[in-house]
C-alpha cells in the first residue's frame, strides 16, 4: 500500500458519518474535561480509553484524538474566565486572558484563544503531514544537556514575569524547584526532604500544586472582603456575551508572525519526548513578550499574551504525534495514552509504522486536523454558555470551584488525602 | 499590614523553611559510591533560596517603619478573615471526606462556604441549600457515572 492509497483509505474511513460523530463526541468530552481544573488531558484520554475497547481501530482512534484535541482547547475556558488553568497547558493563558476578561472583554478574550488554538493546531497538523519522519528523528538527537538547556530556557520566564520585584520572582522559582525535589530522586531513587512521611515518597503530584497555586490563590485574591465576594467576576457584570469571531480572527491574523513563531515553538517542544504543552505555552509567552513592541501591555490583557500560549499548546500535540507516528515514541503523556489506545487495537507504532500502516497513520493525522474543525464549531456554541460564568457572584464560584478542584485533586492521587492538603499548603504558601 | 512587616515576616519564614529543609538534607542516605548525591541538588536550591530570602530581609529592613506596623494583628485577622475561613472549611472537608464520604462532605463544604461568604437571611439560606444540592448531585453524576471516578466512601460510624 502506497502512502497516497493509505491517505485515501483513511479519508474515506474517517469521514464516515459514525466516525465523524464519534470524533465530535470525543472533542466535546475533551472540552468539558479540559475546562475542569484538576483534570489533565492525559486523564481525559485515560478515562475515555475503556470506552474504545469494543470499537474498531478507526472509531477508537477518532474518539481518542478528539479527546486529546478537545482537552487542550478546553483548558483555555477556565484559564481565562476564572484565572485557573484547566490543564497545565493553559498556565500562560491566565496571565493576559484573565485581565482581558476582567476588563469586560470576555468575548474577545475567548475568541482570541479559540482562533489561536485552532490555527496553531492546523499549522502543526500541516507540519505533521509534511515533515513527520525527519522532525521526529531530530527530537531523538537531543540528549540530557539539550533537555537541561530547554528547561533552563523555560525558567528564564521567571525574569520576565517578575518585572515588579525580581527577588520575589526568583524566590517563587526556587520554591517551585524545591517542591519538585521533594520525594524520590529520579537519578538514584533515594527519597529526600520527606521528613519521614511515606506519603511524600512519590513527591508532589503536579495537578494538586497547580490547583493550590492557581485556584485557591486566585479565588482568595478575588474576594479580599465580603462585599467583593458578593460581586461578579467581571467589573462590568456579564457585559457583552457575544464572541466577536471576525474581530478575533483578524487580530490573530494581524499577529501572523507571532502565531507562526509560537506554533513553531509548540511543534519543537512537542517533538521532544517527555516535554509537553506545559512547557511550550510558557516559552511561547516569554518569547512573545521579549519580541513584542509593547511588552508593557503583557500581564494587563495583551492579545499577544493570549495568542502565543494558545497557539503553542495546540501545536505541541501535533509535535508529540509526529514522534509517535514517525518513531513510535510518545512525545508527551497524552500521546502516551494514545499509544496505549493503539496497542489496545493491536497497532504497535514503530519506526516502520508509516510504511507498514499508512492508513492508520493518516487516520491519526486526519483526526487531529478535523478535530480542530470540531473544536471551532463546538467551542463557538459552548463558549456562549461558559462566558456567563463571569456574571455569577464570586462567593458562589469559590464554593463550587474549590469543591470541584478538591475532588479533581483527590482524583489525581487517589490513595490518600495528601493531594488535597498539598493543594491547600501550596495556596497557603502563595 | 505594612510592606515592611510583611517583607520581614516573609523573609523570616523563608529563611526558617530553608534552614529546616537544609537540615533534612543531612538525613539523605545515598548508596555507597554515589558520585552525585541525592541531596546536592536540593542543597543548591536551598542555598539560593536562603540567599534570596536574606536579600528580601535586607530590602524589608531598609523600608522606613510606619505607624501601620503597630495595629498589624487586628488588621491581619480582619483582612485575612475570608482566607482563614475558606482554609478552615477546606481542612474540615478533608477531615470529613474519609468519615462522611466525598459527596456529603463536599455538600457541607459548599454550604459552609456559601453561608460564611454570602448574604444571610432565610431566602439566602434557601438559595445556598439549592446550590449545594445541585452542585453535589452534578458532582456525583459526573464523577460516578461519566468520569467513573471512585470517590472515597465514608465510615460515618467512626464519628460516633
Amino acid at each position: 500500500m502506497t502512502m497516497f492509497d493509505g491517505f485515501l483509505i483513511a479519508l474515506a474511513d474517517l469521514t464516515a458519518p459514525l466516525n465523524l460523530l464519534l470524533l465530535a463526541a470525543g472533542v466535546l468530552a475533551g472540552l468539558l474535561v479540559g475546562a475542569i481544573p484538576g483534570f489533565s488531558i492525559t486523564m481525559a484520554v485515560v478515562i475515555v480509553l475503556p470506552f474504545t475497547y469494543g470499537m474498531d481501530t478507526t472509531p477508537g482512534l477518532a474518539v481518542m484524538l478528539g479527546v486529546m484535541v478537545g482537552g487542550v482547547s478546553g483548558g483555555l475556558v477556565s484559564a481565562m474566565l476564572l484565572g485557573i488553568p484547566g490543564t497545565p497547558a493553559s498556565i500562560a493563558t491566565t496571565f493576559d486572558g484573565l485581565p482581558m476578561v476582567r476588563s469586560g472583554q470576555q468575548g474577545l478574550a475567548l475568541g482570541l484563544g479559540l482562533w489561536a488554538s485552532c490555527i496553531g493546531g492546523f499549522l502543526s497538523g500541516c507540519v505533521l503531514f509534511l515533515v513527520a519522519p525527519p522532525l521526529g528523528r531530530i527530537g531523538l538527537e537531543i540528549g540530557p544537556w539539550g533537555y537541561f538547556s530547554l528547561i533552563l530556557f523555560a525558567l528564564t520566564i521567571t525574569a520576565s514575569l517578575s518585572s515588579g520585584n525580581m527577588v520575589k520572582g526568583l524566590i517563587a522559582g526556587c520554591i517551585g524547584l524545591l517542591a519538585t525535589s521533594i520525594g524520590e530522586d529520579q537519578v538514584n531513587g533515594i527519597t529526600r526532604l520527606t521528613f519521614g512521611n511515606s506519603a511524600l515518597d512519590g513527591g508532589f503530584a503536579y495537578l494538586p500544586i497547580l490547583i493550590g497555586v492557581f485556584a485557591f490563590s486566585q479565588l482568595l485574591a478575588d474576594m479580599p472582603d465580603r462585599a467583593s465576594a458578593r460581586r461578579s467576576l467581571s467589573a462590568e457584570g456579564t457585559g457583552d456575551l457575544r464572541i466577536p469571531h471576525r474581530r478575533a480572527l483578524r487580530m490573530v491574523l494581524r499577529h501572523w508572525a507571532l502565531t507562526l513563531r509560537s506554533s513553531a515553538i509548540g511543534i519543537f517542544v512537542g517533538v521532544l519526548p517527555a516535554a509537553g504543552a506545559s512547557i511550550s505555552n510558557l516559552i511561547a509567552y516569554d518569547q512573545a513578550k521579549k519580541n513584542s513592541k509593547t511588552p508593557e501591555r503583557f500581564g494587563k490583557g495583551s492579545e499577544e499574551g493570549i495568542i502565543a500560549p494558545e497557539s503553542a499548546n495546540n501545536a505541541t500535540m501535533g509535535g508529540a504525534l509526529m514522534v509517535l507516528v514517525a518513531l513510535g515514541i510518545p512525545g508527551d503523556a497524552a500521546a502516551a495514552a494514545v499509544l496505549a489506545a493503539l496497542l489496545v487495537h493491536d497497532v504497535a507504532p514503530s519506526p516502520t509504522f508509516m510504511s507498514e500502516s499508512p492508513d492508520i497513520v493518516y487516520v491519526i493525522l486526519l483526526a487531529f486536523v478535523i478535530g480542530h474543525v470540531f473544536v471551532l464549531l463546538l467551542q463557538t456554541v459552548a463558549l456562549r454558555i461558559f462566558v456567563r460564568v463571569v456574571g455569577i457572584p464570586i462567593y458562589v464560584l469559590a464554593g463550587v470551584i474549590l469543591l470541584y478542584t478538591g475532588m479533581g485533586s483527590l482524583r489525581s492521587t487517589t490513595p490518600c488525602l495528601t493531594s488535597g492538603r498539598c493543594s491547600c499548603s501550596a495556596s497557603w504558601a502563595i | 499590614m505594612s510592606k515592611r512587616l510583611s517583607g520581614i515576616l516573609l523573609a523570616a519564614g523563608l529563611l526558617g523553611l530553608a534552614a529546616l529543609m537544609f537540615l533534612q538534607t543531612f538525613k539523605v542516605r545515598n548508596f555507597p559510591g554515589t558520585r552525585f548525591g541525592a541531596e546536592i541538588w536540593s542543597r543548591a536550591i536551598l542555598i539560593c533560596l536562603g540567599v534570596l530570602a536574606l536579600i528580601l530581609l535586607v530590602q524589608a529592613l531598609r523600608r522606613p517603619a510606619t505607624a501601620e506596623t503597630r495595629r498589624c494583628l487586628s488588621e491581619i485577622v480582619a483582612r485575612e478573615g475570608i482566607a482563614l475561613a475558606v482554609f478552615a472549611c477546606f481542612f474540615c472537608f478533608l477531615w470529613l471526606v474519609p468519615r462522611l464520604g466525598a459527596y456529603p462532605a463536599g455538600g457541607l463544604f459548599v454550604f459552609a462556604v456559601l453561608s460564611i461568604l454570602g448574604p444571610r437571611g432565610p431566602r439566602a439560606i434557601g438559595r445556598h441549600l439549592l446550590i449545594t444540592v445541585g452542585v453535589t448531585v452534578v458532582l456525583w453524576a459526573l464523577f460516578s457515572h461519566v468520569l467513573m471516578v471512585l470517590a472515597p466512601a465514608g465510615r460515618w460510624w467512626t464519628l460516633l
